[in-house]
């Protein structure tokens, strides 16, 4: 068996979207099966005519060769499609090329999806989508897969988020009692405004992560005027763990609600950063947007989430935290990371996926 | 074993030797005590040539093919329409005739499925919706498949699917290069070659030339139209009727015609003034072509070398007659290579009318020439001995798919991309 995963935008950054393309590949070559990665060199247009379609450069890489990755045409990548028993798409709401896909693989082939969040031709794909038998679903969290309902009846989801041999020791005798870290892109949709407003003058707050959005950055950098914000960039993985571990909390404040006025849709379809805080041994504290909401309350961490976009519920949670005896916080820390590793391993990740797809097809 | 037979034209809709082939097939799986039907499209109005095969149980499933229709599409050539629907009959998928087959699948509950040519019936769909009986399919090619599949696309792209589908399909092709024309588009999981034949005992003996005086006696049949070389053959003949030796002749062209080329043909042959000697016979019910060919001194056959595998090729030579052909490739595979009437330039006039005098400088020699090719191509080409045998051992031994397909995700899919491509165009 091999699976081929075709994700309709690029790999080359850091984003959670990018990492779970990535983690989504090596928990096939867990299982045993070979497979091939292929993700466009830049970010698709929404739609495109055919020639151009076609001709779109790809990265297309063997994930357990050590061979260089090659760069190929999206031709290329359709006439490769053939050879594989799973054609999975990630990002498929990114660009029309989906339909390309759905058109080059046969019925006897597992055609799969997964949104990541990049969704321009959402509209025309809730419009002209047809379900059926054969054609899966298979989102990222029960939130998503209720968005794609409207689309796709039988849409599912599945958790994934770390992998065991990656969890680190628990220690919860010497976290910085005042400092919390935030992770992931500084783009307006995590709601970053909030933890800052949230913290007294005696809390530190690192910010780590890349900062495409130059207005936003600005935004935030006024208004942590005279407060203990460290803006650090892009960190190190090992660097980033060694902060997780040693400050009090994670913060993940996602919001429908931007700095500028906008509302957006989703903030989140899932909450990476919310496992890798408790792979990494501290505690998340998390705003209620949906899938934010269905991970801590899937970890048992449902009592540690604020409404989103209220600094002052944050505030309080920050202070309920910072207060938490070592006992309390090694009790609940256990009991969160035994959920991880039980719901949200990448290790067993593509068994639960292709039993969830059996299942259906016995249904069917 | 239940036997579904699957072409996209069937008598009483002929246009060429193929869909007369396919009804041979079906009538030897049927001798052979199968329980055969065979699945086709509707024959409508003009398309109704010959009579029904009333010994054959047929069921017109699927729309009436109209791609072929030449008066039609020259008339509707600029038509978004008659493109959208040709485009998707030759190269896409047409998903009334996948319910159609679906339907007759489940009825009919076949232990096999031999398709002939799916062109015409939306061949992708009509490739899925086969191997979703979960039994094995042989597809049996006389025609170049993958050329239409690769010139026939919209925006949408079938051709992976296609080399999908193919992977679980078996293959037997007319003739070797049938099976590399039809080896671009992926490959068919097994692809074997089993020559074109004809029952070579239905065909009356040819009387020896020396018997009769008179005019050499030449014939075309088969389809008149110019992809047959048709204008090559009046080019060839006209060189021959204008060169010093050459010996009165007839020739006699046999076939339908479309009414825009039988215009044309007859007005190109007037122009030549060969129109006393040059005859356009039309379509001949099969029997009495059959009855006539043992009458003529020789047949020409300037076909395009790509040309799969003309049953005229055969059928000329099992009525006796030595035939005036191209060097083309599937000849190549069943006739003698010193054969002395190869022309090897069917756009070549002079090389036409230099194989033409010799007919006419060894008439003598004709009958025993047509003989020894007889003798030569029953032995490769007989359907009693040779062909029939090979076509119900590969209907025997072909392997079901590893995965069966799904008519519902097809029709989903397909409807999908259709919407897709119909609302960038809105």
């Amino acid at each position: 068996m091999s699976a081929a995963l075709v994700s309709l935008y690029p790999l080359d950054a850091t984003g959670g979207g990018e990492l779970y393309t990535v983690e989504t590949a090596q928990a096939i070559l867990a299982s045993g099966e070979s497979v091939t990665i292929a993700a466009p060199v830049d970010v698709l247009p929404p739609r495109a005519d055919m020639a151009d379609r076609l001709r779109t450069p790809f990265i297309l890489t063997d994930a357990a060769s050590d061979a260089a990755p090659e760069v190929v045409t999206w031709r290329d990548v359709l006439a490769s499609l053939p050879r594989h028993d799973h054609v999975w798409v990630h990002q498929y709401l990114a660009s029309d090329l989906v339909f390309d896909v759905i058109a080059s693989t046969a019925s006897d082939q597992s055609l799969l999806f997964t949104s990541l969040g990049f969704e321009l031709i959402r509209p025309v794909f809730v419009d002209v989508y047809q379900p059926c038998r054969g054609q899966h679903f298979i989102e990222i969290s029960a939130y998503a897969a209720s968005r794609a309902a409207l689309y796709a009846r039988n849409a599912t989801w599945m958790h994934a988020a770390i992998w065991r041999r990656e969890m680190c020791p628990l220690d919860v005798v010497s976290p910085r009692r005042r400092e919390y870290v935030a992770l992931g892109r500084v783009l307006p949709h995590k709601g970053l405004e909030t933890t800052i407003d949230a913290l007294a003058a005696d809390d530190v707050l690192h910010v780590v992560g890349p900062a495409p959005d130059e207005a936003y950055g600005a935004f935030l950098r006024e208004r942590a005027r005279g407060k203990q914000v460290t803006f650090h960039g892009r960190l190190p993985r090992a660097d980033v763990r060694t902060l997780v571990a040693e400050t009090n909390g994670l913060v993940a404040a996602s919001t429908h609600h931007l700095f500028d006025g906008r509302r957006i849709e989703q903030p989140e379809l899932l909450g990476l950063v919310l496992c890798e805080a408790l792979r990494d041994g501290t505690l998340p504290v998390s705003s209620n947007v949906p899938a934010f909401a269905e991970v801590m309350g899937a970890v048992g961490l449902p009592d540690w989430t604020f409404p989103e976009g209220n600094s002052e519920a944050l505030r309080a949670d920050m202070r309920r935290l910072a207060r938490m005896d070592d006992d309390e916080r090694r009790e609940r820390l256990e009991s969160a990371r035994a959920a991880l590793v039980n719901r949200f391993a990448w290790d067993d990740y593509w068994p639960r996926v292709t039993a969830v797809i059996e299942d259906m097809r016995q249904c069917a | 074993m239940r036997v579904m037979v699957l072409s996209n034209i069937f008598p009483p809709h002929v246009r060429g030797g193929y869909e007369l082939g396919m009804l041979e097939v079906a009538r030897t799986f049927a001798a052979a005590g199968h329980d055969v039907e065979v699945v086709t499209s509707t024959a409508v109005g003009a398309q109704r040539r010959v009579r029904r095969a009333e010994d054959v149980a047929t069921r017109e499933v699927f729309a009436p093919v109209l791609a072929y229709e030449s008066d039609l599409a020259d008339r509707l050539q600029d038509s978004v329409v008659w493109s959208h629907d040709r485009t998707d009959a030759f190269g896409g998928v047409i998903p009334a005739n996948v319910v159609a087959l679906a339907r007759e699948i489940e009825r009919f509950q076949p232990d096999r499925i031999w398709m002939g040519n799916p062109l015409g019936l939306g061949p992708v769909g009509i490739f899925e919706t086969a191997l979703s009986a979960r039994v094995p399919v042989v597809i049996h090619l006389m025609d170049d498949v993958d050329r239409y599949l690769l010139g026939y696309r919209r925006p949408i792209h079938w051709l992976s699917r296609v080399a999908r589908l193919k992977r679980s399909m078996t293959a037997v092709s007319c003739a070797s290069h049938v099976r590399t024309m039809n080896s671009v588009v992926g490959e068919y999981g097994t692809h074997l070659v089993v020559p074109n034949g004809v029952d070579f005992t239905a065909f009356a003996a040819r009387r020896d030339s020396r018997q009769h005086g008179g005019p050499l006696r030449l014939v075309y049949f088969g389809q008149v139209e110019p992809m047959k070389g048709i204008p090559q053959l009046i080019a060839g003949i006209d060189a021959f009727a204008a060169s010093p030796e050459s010996t009165p002749f007839e020739l006699d062209i046999i076939g339908p015609a479309s009414a825009s080329y039988g215009a044309e043909l007859a007005a190109e042959i007037a122009s030549r003034h060969l129109d006393d000697r040059v005859r356009l016979v039309g379509r001949l019910e099969k029997s009495d072509l059959l009855a006539r060919l043992a009458g003529y001194d020789a047949a020409v056959l300037l076909l395009k070398q790509e040309e799969p595998f003309a049953y005229a090729s055969l059928e000329a030579p099992a009525a006796g007659l030595p035939v005036v052909i191209t060097r083309g490739h599937a000849v190549a595979d069943a006739y003698p290579s010193d054969y002395p009437l190869f022309v090897d330039d069917r756009d070549d006039a002079e090389a036409a009318a230099s194989a033409l005098r010799w007919c006419a400088s060894h008439r003598d020699r004709l009958a025993e020439l047509g003989r020894d090719l007889r003798a030569h191509l029953l032995r490769r080409c007989d359907t009693t001995t040779a062909v029939n045998p090979r076509y119900l051992e590969i209907l025997e031994s072909a392997p079901a798919p590893d995965r069966p397909t799904d008519v519902d995700a097809l029709l989903a899919g397909a409807l999908t991309v259709e919407a897709h491509a119909l609302s960038i165009n809105a």
